[in-house]
């Protein structure tokens, strides 16, 4: 019995999905957990498994399309089963009306998966006077600009659709209707020609249309006429995806949340001495950063005001140290949380820190853990960065930026005299929403955590 | 009352291309012409003067036959009989002419010998008879520019002699002295016809380099060989005044004179608008010129302009081209016309020919720019013709090697222009010309070796 498989719901705040890729294709067989397709959520691409065996017979959302959770995705089922009826069902719930008329040709989806199916397409995609276009064709055509009205395509896919490689073979296939410089000019840009209108004779592309084309993609800045003159374009990457929640979370932060700066030095003479000594006693080893995160944890118990966020009129303050640490990834930037620090020793905290860490660079962590935190440490001292500040991470009212550590002459005084004594010092930065964090908490915060290093026995007693 | 779907007012290669073009594509049209059909290019132009320079070419090609080991002939007695030369360029008119009205007549055009004069904005008075179209395109040309300078009678009450291209084309003596007026095309192509026939030649231009629109480093070529020539070429002169024989200019700041027994007004040419009565349209002018848009279209609607009337290019081939856009457009089409891909042709021997910018354009347009050069004289077809002057240089813009320029002078140089013409139309760039066979031998070789050059290096030159 054929059965859909659905858009997941992965936490509690997702509300849709965007098909990321498809590994598998119609007709293949799968197994049960089987990963067939991987989606993309506002933080992680997850990849998802079959619930049973059988044969992708149907992929109902093509890549590239968000759709909301819990509707159909892919239908799965035995290789010679009727599924018509689930096919309009589904078009039904995903408001597709080019899939619509699916039950009244039932032959179609009876053939045997992987037979060929273009000759079985019983009409074509613009004998009706409309043109049918799978939503990623849609959405080629969107990207690429193409007037689909004008251009004779040949849909090959379900009832004679237009599928985005459909638009893509035409494009490639009419290659010769664009003049040498017009095409030139369009690969220097990163223009897939085959989306430009022609204004040449017999419709040829020339070099105007391409620069209309590549001024109207939004490279704006550029003096019209000569578009490329002064900056060559490697390549142009959509701002999407991951990349875009990143950015407008950061702005959000900080062009909502007015942020204000400390700066404080940390003499780590003894911190390095226990740590050597904590990792030479046992078998977790503990990082400089664990020990940070822990400074933090300590540290923010006795600060409250700085485990908090500001959220619809009410500051909250939490009890749990939900502890967030940022992880730079080639993609983009995530934050794992280590939930309920303050009951965590520090060999847990790192124990659990770099499972963490490590399934953030692998792309498998699970939308739970990198919810819900209270602040945020970020750490760029293995990068041998001396001083940073950080954006802080919405809600949460402060985020701790922590530097690497640098042998630096410090002036002390011994005996009533001034001497240059050569320390091991690091740099660590508080960031504040300066709306519900005043100068006064803040310092008391960041000398809390200062006092903690510099004495880090008490981290641990 | 006659009623057509397109009048066409002029009968040059601009009007009697766009009638030929209008009736071809179904429309009842009608062409006025007062004078010969052909206009100024068939009958004072590009045609006669082409005839002249053809009898100076085999006069010369006489003068050197011993070069290329042909015996038996006088060769020091080779001349140019006059007459015969005028008899000859009537022949070719009268059998050109008689071809436009043959295709005119072949593609139902009806033809008005008369003046054309606007009624209103679609009703014309031709002889007294009204006739009304839809659409009428003025195409009536232009006429030589007169000097605004006083013009009186020398010593003992010799009037000036004056003459303007027309008259000299039908010259039937050849003068012992001429000074033109003017450097442009038409001046340097006399000086250099009737320096070839024998008179003694001054030409006297306002700027600082004749043929002012052709990129330098081919003029300071072309320069050289009228010089050598005999033609004293004088620029930075300011035409003060004409006495009888006697052309006074200011020349580096001293008032000096040449003497013509013939004197040549070659100063450009204005559009021909009289006996229109276009004030009664109102129509928006660019000066003496009709303006237009791109599609040829003026402020009136349904009338167009174009050739050397709209004062756009004032070349016989945009003409023609501007007629078959403005009849495409009245046939609901929009089409444009791009003015800067317009080759011309200077007809000197070697001749000059030229599309798109000149060195000094592109780089104000441009800033960096690649500039290709191959000299005539490493060309195999060029050395069997005996004519190595001359060089080819080309100009490409170098991220996309697009040709912006290709400026040819030399031997066949008009003929070989059009492969440019039509690479930059096409959009093609250096690689497509340098990728292209071209046969062997011939001059056109010296095309590819240029964009060779443009790109890295020519093969046949070091």
């Amino acid at each position: 019995m054929a059965e859909f498989i659905l858009m997941p719901k992965l936490g509690f705040n997702m509300e849709s999905g965007q098909l990321a890729k498809w590994l598998k294709k119609e007709g293949e067989p799968v197994q049960k957990g089987e990963v067939i397709f991987e989606i993309l959520t506002d933080k992680t691409t997850m990849a998802i498994e079959s619930t049973l065996d059988g044969h992708l017979r149907k992929i109902l959302v093509e890549e590239g399309e968000t759709v909301a959770v819990i509707l159909p995705i892919a239908i799965i089922g035995e290789a010679d089963e009727d599924i018509g009826q689930m096919i309009k069902e589904a078009a039904e719930k995903l408001g597709k009306t080019g899939m619509a008329d699916s039950a009244n040709a039932p032959s179609v989806e009876n053939l045997p998966a992987g037979a060929p199916r273009r000759e079985a397409v019983p009409a074509d995609a613009a004998s009706d006077g409309k043109i049918k276009l799978t939503p990623k064709a849609a959405r080629y055509i969107k990207e690429n600009r193409i007037d689909v009205t004008n251009l004779d395509i040949k849909g090959t896919g379900f009832q004679g659709g237009i599928t985005a490689a459909d638009v893509e073979e035409y494009g490639k296939s009419h290659r010769g209707r664009i003049t040498p410089l017009a095409e030139k000019i369009a690969a220097a840009s990163n223009l897939n020609p085959g989306g430009v209108k022609g204004t040449g004779p017999a419709g040829k592309i020339m070099k105007a249309d391409v620069e209309g084309a590549v001024g109207a993609r939004g490279e704006q800045g550029r003096p019209p006429g000569d578009p490329l003159a002064d900056r060559t374009v490697l390549k142009t990457i959509p701002y999407s995806g991951m990349r875009k929640i990143i950015g407008d979370r950061l702005s959000q932060s900080m062009f909502t949340a007015p942020h204000l700066y400390f700066t404080t030095s940390i003499d780590v003479a003894n911190l390095m001495t226990l740590r050597q000594q904590a990792n030479s006693s046992q078998e977790q080893k503990v990082s400089l950063n664990d020990f940070v995160a822990a400074a933090v944890t300590k540290a923010l118990q006795k600060c409250p005001e700085l485990n908090s966020s500001l959220q619809d009129n009410q500051i909250i303050q939490y009890e749990d140290v939900n502890l967030g640490i940022a992880v730079g990834l080639e993609t983009g930037l995530i934050v794992p949380v280590i939930k309920k620090a303050q009951n965590k020793k520090v060999t847990q905290i790192a124990r659990e820190s770099q499972s963490l860490i490590d399934k953030a660079r692998n792309g498998k962590l699970l939308p739970d853990e990198y919810k819900g935190g209270t602040f945020t440490i970020s750490n760029l001292g293995m990068f041998g960065i001396e001083n940073f500040t950080a954006i802080i991470n919405p809600p949460e009212a402060g985020i701790l930026s922590i530097s690497a550590v640098k042998k630096t002459p410090v002036v002390v005084e011994d005996d009533g005299e001034d001497k240059i004594l050569i320390k091991s010092v690091m740099h660590i930065t508080l960031s504040v929403d300066h709306r519900i964090i005043d100068g006064l908490v803040a310092t008391r915060f960041i000398n809390q955590i200062k006092a903690l290093l510099e004495n880090p026995v008490s981290i641990l007693i | 009352m006659k009623n057509y779907d397109i009048a066409i007012i002029g009968g040059g290669p601009g009007g009697y291309v766009a009638a030929i073009k209008a009736a071809q594509s179904g429309k009842k049209v009608c062409l006025i012409e007062k004078g010969e059909l052909g206009g100024v290019c068939l009958n004072q132009g590009c045609i006669p003067t082409k005839t002249l320079l053809k009898s100076v070419e085999i006069v010369n090609a006489v003068r050197r036959c011993g070069e290329f080991g042909v015996s038996g002939v006088e060769a020091s007695q080779a001349a140019i009989k006059m007459d015969k030369l005028q008899e000859r360029k009537r022949a070719i008119i009268k059998k050109l002419t008689g071809g436009v009205g043959f295709l005119l007549q072949g593609n139902g055009v009806k033809v008005y010998r008369g003046n054309a004069s606007f009624m209103n904005r679609d009703t014309l008075n031709v002889n007294g008879e009204e006739i009304k179209a839809a659409n009428i395109i003025i195409a009536t040309g232009s006429q030589p520019a007169e000097l605004p300078v006083p013009i009186g009678a020398g010593e003992k009450g010799k009037q000036a002699p004056i003459i303007t291209s027309t008259e000299a084309l039908e010259l039937t003596e050849i003068p012992k002295t001429m000074v033109i007026i003017g450097g442009g095309v038409i001046g340097i192509e006399f000086a250099y016809i009737f320096a070839q026939l024998g008179s003694k030649v001054t030409v006297v231009e306002m700027m600082e380099h004749i043929l002012p629109m052709v990129d330098e480093e081919i003029t300071d070529e072309t320069a050289k060989m009228l010089k050598a020539l005999g033609i004293e070429i004088i620029t930075g002169a300011k035409v003060s005044r004409i006495a009888g024989p006697s052309v006074y200019f200011e020349h580096a700041g001293t008032e000096k004179t040449a003497q013509g027994a013939k004197i040549l007004m070659a100063v450009g040419r204005v559009p021909h608008t009289e006996g229109l009565n276009l004030e009664t349209l109102g129509l928006k002018m660019n000066g003496r010129a009709i303006a237009v848009d791109e599609h040829l279209r003026t402020s009136v609607q349904g009338i167009y302009a174009i050739g050397d009337v709209n004062g756009m290019s004032m070349l016989a081939h945009t003409a023609s081209m501007e007629g078959m856009i403005a009849v495409e457009n009245i046939l609901g089409h929009a089409f444009r016309i791009d003015y800067n891909r317009i080759p011309w042709g200077i007809y000197l021997q070697p001749e000059l020919a030229s599309v798109g910018l000149t060195e000094k354009q592109a780089r104000e347009k441009y800033g960096k720019i690649k500039v290709g050069r191959f000299p005539l004289a490493a060309n195999g077809k060029a050395a069997i013709e005996g004519e190595t002057r001359g060089m080819i240089k080309v100009i490409i813009e170098p991220r996309y090697n697009e040709i912006l320029g290709v400026h040819i002078y030399g031997i066949h140089a008009t003929d070989m222009i059009s492969e440019s013409v039509l690479a930059m139309n096409l959009e093609a760039t250096a690689e497509e010309i340098t990728t292209t066979v071209h046969p062997h031998p011939t001059v056109a070789e010296i095309i590819p070796e240029a964009f060779h050059a443009a790109l890295g290096k020519a093969i046949h030159f070091l």
